[in-house]
C-alpha cells in the first residue's frame, strides 16, 4: 500500500529500513528491539485509503510535479476536510483528469492530497488533508460532541435560598390575557407584464 | 468547594498567598522545521501576536490572537507546539547533548520529549515510556507533527524500564501528580491528603527505578506540575536519604527556591537547590523541578 501511494508520485524511495507495525509504517535506521509503539519517522498508515504521514507528504512534494497550488481560502477549506473549488485554484501542473495530486498553499507546503477532476465547481477532491491532527483523536465513528448548552426556557438549578434570577421574589404577573399570535402573510409579488 | 480552604490553609502555612491565576496561552517554536524570526512574520501575518519569555530559549506568550492558535496551518505543519511556558524550564535543565541515550520516563503527551529531541537536533537516541494507550496515540501524533526522528516510544509503565537493559546518560522524570488549580479549575473538588500520599508513593516507585537504570554520575531531572511538598521536597528529600545520590544546584533566574520546613518538618538546605514556580508568583501553572546527579 505504501509502495503504491509513493509511485503515484515518484519513482524514489526514502532512505531506510521500512518497518510495518499493524496498519502503519515506520522508516527506521535499523529494527527496533522491545515492540515500541513508535519508532523513528512514521510514515503513515492504511485506513480506507493511506494516511500518509506529514514527513511523507513533504518528501513527496519535494520530488513531485502532480500538485495544484491553492490561495489561502482554498487552502483553510481544504485542512477543513473540504474540497477544492475551482475558484480557489492559483497553480495547475499537467495532470489529467482523476490524477491523484498533491495539494500545497502559497508558501509551497503540502497540505495533503486528493482525486483532480475537471468539473464545473470541485477541482480536487479532497482524500486526506493534515487537518487530521485535529479529528483523528475522536474515538471512531463519534461525532464531534457539542457542548452542553442548556435550553433558554430550562430553569437553572441555584442553590436554596438563592433567586433563579432577580425578579423570582416578585410575584410573576400573568393574570393579563396573552396577545393572540397572529401569522404574517406575505402578500404576493404582481408579475409584471 | 469544602477543600480550597484546607488547601489555602496549607499553602499559607507554608509562606504563601493564595491569588487565582488566569493562565496566559504560550507556545515553544520548534526549531527543526522553522526559525524565530520566521514564525513570528508569518504569525504576524494572520493576526497573532507573539512575545518573548525571557527565561525560556524557544518559549514565546500569545498576546493578541485572531483565531485559535491550536488549528491553524503553521500548527498543523508543527511549527510550534502549544506548551505552558513553566513546563519548558525541565527539558532546559536536563540540558540534552546530541549524542546521548536518554529516557523521558512519562512521556504523554510529548511536549517535553519533543523539545528533549528538538535540542538534541534530532540525533541521538530517546526511549518514551507511557502508561495508558489513549494517551500514547497522542504522543504518537505530535511526534509525528512536529517531526521527532530519534525517537521509540514504548507502551508501559516507567516502573519497567529496567527491562530495556541499558543505562541512560540522563533521565526525565516529569512524574504523574495530582496536578495544580490553574490548569484544572475543578481541582480544589478533586483532591484529598489520601490521594496525594497515593501519588507520591506512586512516584517514589518510579524513582527508584529510574534511579536503577541511571549511569553512573548522571543525571536525572524530576519535575512535577503540583504545588504540594508531599509530591516535591518530601520526594526529594527521601531521595537523598536512601540512595546515593545528590541534588545539583538549579541555575535558573526566576522562580523561588525549594522549601526547607515543611509543615514544622525539618528538611535538608539541599532542597534550597530545587526550583518551584508559584503561580501567583509567576503567571504560570505550579512547577517543581529538581537536577539528581547519581554518585
Amino acid at each position: 500500500m505504501l509502495d503504491n501511494f509513493i509511485s503515484i508520485f515518484t519513482e524514489e524511495r526514502p532512505e531506510g529500513i521500512i518497518w510495518k507495525k499493524g496498519e502503519s509504517f515506520f522508516l527506521v535506521k535499523e529494527l527496533p528491539e522491545h515492540h515500541p509503539f513508535y519508532a523513528g519517522i512514521y510514515l503513515g498508515r492504511v485506513k480506507k485509503g493511506f494516511h500518509p504521514s506529514l514527513w511523507l507528504l513533504q518528501w513527496l512534494n519535494k520530488r513531485t510535479g502532480k500538485k495544484v497550488l491553492v490561495d489561502r481560502k482554498g487552502e483553510w477549506m481544504f485542512i477543513c476536510g473540504n474540497d477544492v473549488f475551482k475558484r480557489s485554484l492559483r497553480k495547475v501542473a499537467r495532470v489529467d483528469r482523476d490524477e491523484t495530486v498533491l495539494v500545497v498553499n502559497q508558501h509551497r507546503e503540502c497540505l495533503g492530497y486528493g482525486v483532480f477532476q475537471d468539473r464545473k465547481k470541485i477541482s480536487v477532491k479532497n482524500s486526506f488533508d493534515i487537518g487530521d491532527f485535529l479529528r483523528r483523536e475522536r474515538p471512531e465513528g463519534q461525532p464531534f460532541r457539542k457542548p452542553e448548552v442548556k435550553r433558554w426556557d430550562e430553569k437553572r438549578e441555584r442553590p436554596e435560598g438563592q433567586f433563579n434570577n432577580r425578579f423570582d421574589d416578585k410575584p410573576k404577573r400573568r393574570d393579563y390575557p396573552r396577545k393572540k399570535f397572529t401569522k404574517f402573510k406575505r402578500k404576493k409579488k404582481s408579475r409584471k407584464k | 468547594m469544602a477543600n480550597k480552604d484546607f488547601f489555602v490553609r496549607r499553602y499559607k502555612e507554608l509562606g504563601q498567598e493564595f491569588k487565582d491565576v488566569k493562565l496566559k496561552r504560550s507556545l515553544r517554536v520548534n526549531t527543526l522545521k522553522i526559525s524565530h524570526e520566521d514564525l513570528i512574520r508569518r504569525m504576524k501575518k494572520i493576526g497573532i501576536t507573539l512575545r518573548k519569555i525571557s527565561y525560556l530559549k524557544d518559549g514565546y506568550w500569545v498576546e493578541k490572537a485572531k483565531f485559535s492558535v491550536g488549528a491553524i496551518t503553521e500548527f498543523l505543519l508543527g511549527y510550534y507546539y502549544l506548551q505552558e511556558s513553566a513546563s519548558q524550564i525541565a527539558v532546559q535543565i536536563l540540558d540534552p547533548k546530541e549524542n546521548e541515550l536518554i529516557l523521558d520516563a512519562c512521556a504523554a503527551p510529548g511536549g517535553k520529549t519533543t523539545q528533549i529531541s528538538q535540542y538534541m537536533n534530532n540525533q541521538g537516541k530517546i526511549i518514551a515510556m507511557e502508561n495508558k494507550k489513549h494517551r500514547m496515540l497522542s504522543l504518537a501524533s505530535n511526534l509525528e507533527r512536529i517531526g521527532i526522528e530519534n525517537v521509540s516510544a514504548y507502551l508501559g509503565d516507567a516502573i519497567n524500564c529496567t527491562k530495556f537493559g541499558v543505562e541512560f546518560d540522563k533521565i526525565l522524570l516529569d512524574a504523574p501528580c495530582s496536578g495544580n488549580f490553574v490548569t484544572d479549575k475543578k481541582w480544589f473538588g478533586k483532591r484529598d491528603m489520601n490521594g496525594i500520599k497515593e501519588v507520591s508513593n506512586i512516584q517514589k516507585e518510579i524513582l527508584r527505578a529510574c534511579l536503577k537504570v541511571l549511569k553512573k554520575d548522571g543525571i536525572l531531572v524530576y519535575s512535577t506540575c503540583t504545588m504540594e511538598p508531599e509530591e516535591n521536597e518530601l520526594n526529594m528529600q527521601w531521595l537523598i536519604d536512601n540512595f546515593n545520590v545528590k541534588l545539583e544546584e538549579v541555575k535558573f533566574d526566576v522562580g523561588d527556591r525549594g522549601l526547607t520546613d515543611v509543615f514544622g518538618q525539618k528538611l535538608s538546605d539541599e532542597m534550597k537547590k530545587c526550583l518551584r514556580f508559584w503561580p501567583w508568583k509567576m503567571g504560570t501553572q505550579a512547577f517543581f523541578v529538581a537536577k539528581v546527579r547519581k554518585c
